[in-house]
């Protein structure tokens, strides 16, 4: 068990708009867009592949990869308008976290989890988003199961608890845990909006976490997915925290609508190494040719990643244009489709894996072959709570609900006519 | 770690049934192997030991020597049972399981200089071929060999080689270069350190090397020798000792849904959808178990009928691959059924997964074995 370190003495004034120090070599620009930051991207991409090997074996980022991929402004695409932030879209959101895992799952996955820190901090009220996030540059982790405990007191709350896959958390200045509230008595406080117990996301004291260090796994090592602990009552003041299930509500910023939306990003994971797998099939298949058994398998492989790729950009694009029209909410089924794509692009992801497999060489059995890391990342990234065929059942159960009968996308109004 | 001396009371192995028995017997002991065997990378001194003496490495001795020659159907269940427990170390079972087979090979005077006993566990690889030269009396060998799987657990190890007579390739009656199998004591050849590997860890499956070495005549044999109708059942075919392996997919599906099976009895309550996912997991194990020995009991009638070899659409493998895809839905399913913890290495599936994608890398459970059953089935209806 190890303690977290501090988080580094934080920049004063206000959001960095200055380019930040990456290192010789690599130019950036100030991370104020998200074109800045896909450029950004497309700068550090040759310096994180450099880095995955390292990555993997200490299985969590390089200080170099972290200190680029910050510098970049890569975790702060969903930073809100309001406060300055990007805004970007969950179509670029996507994208970007699929572009990092497409070089390396883990720097991807990094991507996709601290993304949500924009998320979280745009629950915050100013006077708390004014103490924790002097600058975006704050990547922020956080972890919702299992719940911990936190009991109300004067002015905040004392948490405790112990939560597992914590990724990001090693790179991350900031670290959340979630928590069911409790009054000291031990009465469950309540949701006065929902009647379920009130469960919070709370901004934890960093020096308070104790890290497990167990993340030893199969695949995506360099995610440092954790699992931490605070096992004395901590304080947490009020404002530092936000309700992890709040209603939804349409007239929020276009990312703060609904608490749905901040793991979108991830789906961008199983894009990425499905991508990635089919170029190791094709270096293979250059390699030594292949019959036309493996040229259908290639091609499957790659109709998989096509498929996949514009299956989630369409979700992303339709739930784009839902949350940035003013006063517009996502309908069950919308929220229910944009959950599942995660499970479709990793059902896509999976049989990219069974195809790329029976193709690749043999020799990926060898530790020494590079192509033995994207198939044990791909395997991992397949275990993601995200990626469970239980959000078709869900999906399935939407659709089966939707009044306005608009069971696929296909079917929503005027929208053969639109894409035609 | 256990001990030799730990062995259960196990049974003369003299023939498939004991050594069934036997090995039912010592899965505790390879149970308690398996995390030593991943970390040396081959079997545990335990592990051979229990292996050994439970008569698995003497499955396939024939019965005029004396040996248990057990069917295939019996050797695949054996390495069903091990693979259960775990990939690697039945990946050792089955290899070695062919040391009968290439003892098999031998005439009388070599096979009593190499086998005074039957307890002599073999390995072989033919690939990629090394090269023998004719001189006075047998061969100088050269070569360097990879995946010799049990050759840390083996006291002899078969190398293929294409054999020339004065630097000119020797031909057999059909042009083709010969190609021999030639033995050599293990300790006597340079093992490499190349198996550091994903999956089939406790395999063993290391490289080796031999420089300029003499092999009498007599420690080799033909790699491509004409089927015999009238040879000992497990001899008749150079392909038999290999088809045990089909066993591995099962078990290790056999092992997935073991697990899969336990994460929801220790829940207070499961869901008829996760129910149903194990209930899917089990009928696709069902379906490979009865592929699998469906295909190897076709192949024992032939080979244990005196004066029968089997068919082309018999020996054709498709069912290896078949029994390695659906075991790939089968994990599929059952790491859904137990959560994101699949991918901990500290949760024994994580092992199962990396021992099934271990297994999808070895070509005999390569999705492109269905063009040759293609071709058989053509070729058949032409005739």
């Amino acid at each position: 068990m190890s303690s977290m370190p501090p988080t580094p003495g934080s920049a004063t004034g206000p959001a960095a708009e200055q380019p930040r120090d990456a290192e010789p070599g690599i130019a950036l620009e100030a991370p104020t867009s998200a074109e800045a930051i896909f450029r950004n991207a497309e700068a550090i991409l040759p310096a994180i592949a450099e880095e995955a090997d390292e990555i993997e074996r200490i299985a969590r980022l390089t200080p170099r990869a972290a200190r680029l991929m910050r510098a970049a402004g890569v975790f702060e695409l969903a930073f809100p308008a309001a406060r300055g932030g990007v805004e970007a879209t969950l179509a670029d959101q996507v994208e970007l976290t699929a572009m990092f895992a497409a070089v390396d799952a883990s720097a991807g996955w990094n991507v996709g989890v601290l993304n949500a820190g924009g998320f979280y901090a745009s629950r915050l009220d100013d006077e708390a988003y004014a103490e924790l996030y002097p600058t975006r540059d704050r990547p922020t982790s956080g972890s919702f199961h299992p719940r911990g405990r936190a009991v109300r007191v004067d002015g905040g709350y004392l948490v405790t608890g112990e939560w597992g896959w914590g990724s990001g958390s090693y790179t991350a200045d900031h670290v959340l845990g979630s928590a069911e509230v409790f009054e000291q008595d031990g009465t469950p406080v309540l949701d006065p909006e929902t009647g379920k117990p009130l469960h919070l996301g709370l901004w934890l004291p960093k020096d308070a976490i104790v890290v497990a260090d167990d993340w030893q796994t199969l695949g995506v090592r360099g995610s440092g997915s954790t699992s931490y602990a605070i096992v004395e009552p901590a304080f947490v003041p009020a404002g530092h925290s936000f309700n992890r299930d709040a209603a939804d509500n349409p007239d929020a910023a276009p990312m703060n609508k609904t608490v749905k939306l901040a793991h979108y990003a991830l789906t961008g994971v199983s894009l990425g190494v499905a991508r990635h797998l089919v170029q190791c099939a094709v270096d293979a298949l250059r390699a030594r040719g292949g019959d036309a058994a493996a040229m259908q398998a290639l091609g499957e492989a790659a109709g998989e990643v096509d498929f996949a790729y514009a299956g989630v950009r369409e979700t992303a694009r339709i739930t784009d244009e839902i949350i940035y029209t003013p006063g517009r909410g996502m309908t069950p089924l919308e929220a229910a489709r944009m959950t599942a794509a995660n499970a479709l692009a990793a059902g896509a992801l999976q049989r990219v894996l069974s195809q790329v497999i029976e193709v690749a060489s043999a020799r990926y059995i060898l530790d020494v072959n590079p192509i033995q890391r994207v198939i044990r990342d791909a395997m991992s990234a397949l275990a993601h709570a995200g990626t469970r065929k239980k959000h078709l059942v869900s999906l399935g159960a939407a659709v089966l609900a939707d009044e306005a009968r608009e069971y696929t996308v296909a079917d929503r109004p005027g929208y053969g006519r639109a894409r035609r | 770690m256990t001990t030799p001396e730990a062995l259960p009371p196990l049974r003369e192995p003299v023939d498939g049934e004991t050594i069934l028995a036997n090995v039912e017997a010592i899965l505790p002991i390879l149970e308690a192997e398996v995390e030593e065997s991943e970390r040396i990378g081959h079997l545990t001194e335990p592990a051979k030991q229990a292996l050994l003496r439970a008569g698995v490495f003497r499955a396939g001795f024939a019965r005029r020597r004396g040996g248990p020659e057990a069917s295939l159907v019996q050797q695949t269940r054996f390495v069903e049972m091990v693979a259960r427990v775990d990939g690697g170390l039945a990946w050792n079972a089955a290899i070695i399981a062919a040391t009968g087979f290439y003892a098999g090979r031998l005439p009388d005077d070599a096979y009593a200089e190499l086998y005074p006993d039957m307890d002599q566990p073999t390995a072989g690889t033919f690939h990629p071929r090394g090269r023998a030269d004719v001189v006075d009396g047998g061969y100088r060998v050269s070569g360097t060999w990879k995946f010799a799987s049990g050759i840390h657990s083996s006291v002899y190890v078969v190398g293929g080689c294409l054999v020339f007579d004065n630097d000119e390739p020797v031909l057999k009656a059909d042009g083709s270069q010969l190609v021999i199998g030639v033995w050599s004591r293990v300790e006597d050849v340079e093992i490499l350190d190349d198996w550091h590997v994903v999956g089939l860890k406790a395999s063993g499956s290391s490289g080796f090397r031999m420089t300029d070495q003499f092999v009498p005549a007599g420690h080799s044999f033909d790699r491509y020798f004409e089927p015999d109708p009238h040879a000992e059942p497990l001899n008749k075919l150079v392909d038999l000792p290999f088809y045990s392996m089909a066993g591995i997919a099962v078990g290790l599906s056999q092992h997935a849904v073991d697990l899969a099976t336990a994460a929801l009895a220790e829940r207070p309550t499961a869901s008829d959808r996760q129910l149903g996912l194990l209930g899917e997991a089990e009928s696709l194990l069902r379906a490979i178990r009865s592929a699998v020995y469906d295909g190897v009991r076709r192949i024992d009638d032939a080979i244990f009928t005196d004066g029968e070899l089997p068919s082309p659409k018999v020996m054709a493998r498709g069912d290896s691959s078949v029994a390695t895809d659906l075991a790939r839905r089968i994990v599929d399913l059952c790491a859904e059924v137990v959560g994101s913890r699949v991918v901990y290495e500290s949760y024994p599936m994580e092992r199962v997964a990396r021992d099934l994608l271990g297994l999808c890398a070895h070509a005999s459970t390569w999705r492109s074995r269905w063009v040759d059953v293609g071709r058989v089935l053509v070729e058949d209806a032409r005739s």
